[in-house]
């Protein structure tokens, strides 16, 4: 048994809104094991954000944190004291944004920015030589003209530059584990590749954990271990990655797979009818049924439990 | 080099708006109220001395070129005569005017340490009862008119608790100190007369906060709501995922782009203050130049008003200016002329 | 023959049918989400309790604006009346005159009243002048953005922005004559280039937008497109605007009449009341702060208001 580094256990998360409090995450169970790398796949809107904002804690203020565990090397993160998780975000847990375009101050240089990160996540760094620290990053992540980026204002910036700055940010200080929120959604087709392929050197290079979040399987195929597909906020189908792909049980990750763009298309071209649930009155039973071509009476009324179709291939499904 | 360029660009607006502004003034004077040689002279005034001071004063040239007229008179310092005090306006604006700038400075001073102050300090706490206390304090600053805080407090503070004189600028037994800049307060200091600077800046509190509190208010709630919207922002969140501590956070990252609707309305707000001293100085008999100006308009004194607009107009500019450059800098999107 | 047509009929109805339900289902989607913004905007309204406090002082003295003078205790008082004998009766020690009476012995609660109409009227006058046309002007600017007609346009409205409004206000009634008539006028003449502004800075922001475009590209006409396609988009600013600027024409308003350059004496208006009340402080002081009080309940209702309507109006995106 590999050991865990993060374990989710029955996450329960939701937003207030004008309508009443949503239940946007529902009993979602997720765990990555060190030096690997899990793949969350589904459709924007099922709560893989929220998921991740749970992990280091940088929820929006209206969020609602209902039940459940984040376990980070056997500690709750959910009971940490607000010094223990600046530390937890300092030298433990790494993000990557989603939209790098309004992940970087505009008001502030590159350099400045980067430095504060430095200064803050490494440790001992006095006597750090932040020029030297922060074009060696950003050397490292294939930032052409690292000069020009260090003395530049975010605007300045392409959005494929600054995702880099913010990957270069991300790898300030060796870290335990590294989640990369859908890192290519906001960036133009041509750059989305370059990106990724750089995400999956670094991965491979830095041996870190790393959860890599994307609306279409294609895409982190190549780099993740385990995949894990969300519908409507809790996990509904779990597979080491060929197994995924050469027999997906769930209608909804079977979906997904015959609906995958190629490597370098845009958003999710959806295959599968309909839209996915409202929050705030979320379908009973299994929140996919409206959507699914086979659902039964009992889709309706429970949730299906996730049970073992085969060694390390995991369903929460009703149909056999 | 880009912010020189963006200044000037501001600059030349300003002066083109306050030459259409002049435009519009001047023959606005001309033509509404009707013939000012009519409402310069009494009514049994001999015609033949009414063609001569007509032709004296160009009034029987076409109105183009009066206004060329009036204006080179403006470059060279001659706003013409008044028809209240009976001399030239440039000497009562050099009589009035600094009394005028200095209560001005000193309630912008009260605005920009208020505002900022309780802005910053209602938006670290927001929900909790010091920002309510700051929120129910803006909203009643911001609802009742200058004037009306000027009545209030002159009958709170300077009659039923005599903290400070009713009216005027000196106590009578004080004498003027020599003047040297025209600015009382500056004079005194000059002459070594730190009674009379003291006595004149006991004078000026009280209207200065009542000129001071709405502005003070308005900027409080923007620099408030600013951090509310900045807040809510991603690249807060990722600085606070990259572990950044709270303090940087909140007085770096956060603090900086809440500020500029603030500093942008605190330029707003002292302007403002031009118009609203013009009640403010009535109520305490302030012997500056809203209240000259006051007089003179009650009495259609056309040359005193037309120059009142413009030189409020020049002031308004400069503050804009002033505010423009600062909000710049601040903000280097602006600088460089690109927004994302 | 006749067969086809028959057919052609039925086909004819059919497809009648099925427009039919295709237009009912239209309106249900159109309808819902209609409401549903509405229901939005009114829970953001009235989650704040201050906008509904905001909404009940301004229905209160919209009320009393038109209905004063029927629940007055003295309507005579309005005007020119006079009882020596009951001159300066201290506010809260006579029942007859609840907040005491004036140098002539008028009923200072019954002139506050009366006031509410000449402030609102004030209000509506300027608004219903300068909204319009400012519109007009921000629109036609906005649309023909880049273009000697947007700059001719804005540089105009610029001259009247280039004086705080309450001196332009000031000077150009002076120049006029002193009465209401005029004071209105004056304050219309400087005040429509603000919505001017605020139109062209949401429409320049809009008409880039892709329904703008495609309304184009059909061939609409511009004064269709710029008053029914863009200009329904910038009623949440221009609302607020008009909300907050009700209290700021009333302050403008009644600070003409305390210089004496607005209505005049004995017109029971809040401003000259003011203004007329504070020679007789501070022992009269009733004679000028209840006035001046209404005038600060009026404004506050206003703002209050404005308030919540700019919330109602305000588009904020949850997380998922």
């Amino acid at each position: 048994m590999a050991e865990g580094l993060l374990e989710i256990k029955d996450l329960d998360v939701g937003y207030k809104t004008y309508r009443g409090v949503t239940s946007v995450l529902y009993n979602l169970n997720l765990k990555v094991n060190r030096n690997e790398t899990i793949g969350v796949i589904g459709e924007s809107g099922c709560g893989k954000t929220t998921t991740m904002k749970t992990i280091n804690q940088i929820l929006p203020d209206n969020a609602v944190i209902k039940s459940g565990e984040v376990n980070f090397k056997g500690k709750d993160i959910l009971n940490m004291t607000e010094k223990e998780l600046v530390k937890l975000r300092r030298r433990n847990v790494s993000m990557i944004p989603q939209d790098p375009t309004a992940s970087l101050n505009p008001l502030f240089k590159v350099k400045t920015q980067m430095k504060d990160v430095l200064k803050y996540s490494r440790q001992n760094s006095e006597d750090l030589d932040f020029k030297e620290e922060t074009i060696k990053l950003f050397n490292s992540v294939a930032l052409s003209d690292p000069e020009r980026v260090y003395d530049s204002y975010p605007f300045q910036l392409s959005g494929g530059m600054r995702q880099r700055v913010c990957i270069a940010m991300s790898l300030a200080a060796p870290k335990d584990l590294l989640i990369a929120d859908e890192p290519t959604t906001n960036l133009d087709v041509t750059i989305q590749d370059q990106v990724l392929r750089l995400i999956g050197e670094i991965l491979e290079e830095m041996n870190f954990s790393a959860i890599l979040v994307s609306q279409a399987l294609g895409l982190v195929k190549k780099f993740v271990d385990k995949i894990y597909v969300v519908y409507g906020g809790t996990v509904i189908e779990i597979a080491d990655t060929e197994k995924i792909f050469e027999n997906p049980i769930h209608p909804y990750t079977k979906g997904l797979i015959e609906s995958t763009p190629k490597l370098t298309g845009g958003g999710f071209s959806s295959g599968i009818a309909g839209q996915t649930p409202d929050y705030i009155d979320p379908p009973s039973g299994c929140r996919f049924h409206p959507r699914c071509p086979h659902h039964s009476e009992d889709c309706k009324t429970e949730k299906p439990k996730m049970r073992e179709f085969e060694k390390n291939h995991y369903v929460a499904c009703w149909r056999q | 080099m880009d912010m020189k360029k963006y200044i000037g660009k501001r600059l030349f607006w300003a002066i083109i708006s306050l030459f259409g502004l002049s435009l519009f003034i001047f023959y606005f004077g001309r033509i509404i109220p009707g013939d000012p040689i009519e409402m310069m002279v009494g009514p049994r005034t001999p015609d033949h001395v009414i063609e001569n001071l007509r032709q004296s004063l160009a009034l029987d040239r076409p109105l183009y070129i009066q206004y060329f007229i009036w204006l080179r008179n403006v470059f060279q310092g001659d706003l013409g005569f008044s028809i209240v005090t009976k001399r030239s306006v440039t000497t009562d604006v050099k009589t009035y005017l600094p009394r005028t700038l200095e209560l001005i400075t000193y309630a912008a001073a009260f605005q920009i340490v208020g505002s900022f102050l309780l802005g910053i300090f209602a938006g670290s706490n927001i929900n909790k009862w010091q920002d309510h206390v700051i929120r129910i304090f803006s909203y009643i600053g911001v609802s009742i008119p200058a004037f009306v805080f000027a009545i209030i407090f002159q009958l709170t503070f300077a009659y039923q608790l005599g903290w400070f004189p009713v009216t005027g600028a000196l106590t009578s037994g004080f004498a003027h100190p020599p003047e040297v800049t025209g600015f009382l307060g500056i004079d005194a200091l000059l002459a070594g007369q730190f009674k009379t600077f003291i006595n004149f800046v006991h004078h000026a509190t009280l209207p200065a906060i009542a000129l001071a509190i709405p502005g003070t208010a308005q900027v409080a709630r923007m620099i408030r709501s600013g951090m509310i919207t900045i807040k809510q922002k991603e690249y807060i969140s990722m600085a606070k995922g990259f572990g950044l501590p709270e303090r940087t956070i909140r007085f770096k990252y956060l603090l900086r782009p809440s500020i500029i609707p603030g500093v942008t309305v605190l330029g707003m707000q002292i302007a403002m203050m031009l118009g609203n001293a013009f009640l403010v100085e009535m109520v305490f008999r302030w012997p500056g130049f809203s209240r000259h100006a006051i007089n003179a308009m009650l009495h259609s004194d056309l040359n005193t008003i037309v120059a009142t607009v413009m030189i409020i107009g020049i002031m308004f500019a400069i503050i804009n200016l002033v505010v423009d450059t600062i909000v710049a800098y601040i903000d280097p999107r602006i600088r460089y002329g690109g927004r994302s | 023959m006749a067969d086809e047509d028959n057919e052609d009929k039925k086909i004819h109805e059919e497809g009648e049918e099925v427009e039919e339900k295709v237009e009912e289902i239209v309106e249900e989607r159109e309808e819902s989400p209609w409401k549903d913004a509405l229901k939005r905007r009114w829970y953001r309204f009235s989650s704040n309790p201050l906008s509904l406090v905001g909404l009940a002082i301004t229905i209160i003295t919209i009320f009393l604006a038109i209905f004063g003078e029927y629940i007055v205790p003295y309507p005579s008082h309005g005007g020119l009346y006079h009882n020596y004998d009951a001159k300066f009766i201290q506010p809260f020690t006579n029942w007859k005159y609840p907040l005491g009476t004036d140098s002539m012995g008028r009923d200072v609660l019954t002139r506050t009243i009366l006031g509410f109409r000449y402030s609102i009227r004030m209000a509506v006058v300027v608004l219903s002048l300068v909204v319009p046309s400012g519109v007009v002007v921000g629109l036609v600017a906005g649309y023909h953005k880049g273009t000697w007609i947007d700059t001719l346009l804005m540089r105009i409205s610029d001259i009247f922005i280039a004086v705080p409004p309450l001196v332009l206000a000031l000077s150009i009634t002076a120049m006029l004559e002193p009465e209401p008539f005029y004071a209105m006028m004056a304050v219309s003449l400087m005040w429509w280039p603000w919505y001017a502004r605020i139109t062209y800075n949401n429409v320049s922001s809009i008409s880039n937008e892709e329904f703008v475009r495609s309304a184009e590209i059909m061939g609409d006409s511009k004064i269709h497109i710029m008053f029914s396609e863009i200009l329904p988009n910038c009623t949440g600013p221009i609302l607020t605007k008009m909300t907050l600027d009700a209290g700021w024409v009333i302050i403008i308003g009644a600070s003409l009449s305390f210089v004496g350059l607005g209505a005049q004496p004995p017109t029971p208006d809040l401003g000259t009341m003011v203004s007329g009340g504070s020679d007789y402080l501070p022992h009269h002081w009733q004679v000028s702060i209840f006035p001046a009080m209404a005038i600060s309940f009026i404004i506050l209702g206003f703002n209050l208001l404005g308030d919540g309507i700019q919330d109602a109006f305000e588009e904020s995106g949850g997380g998922s």
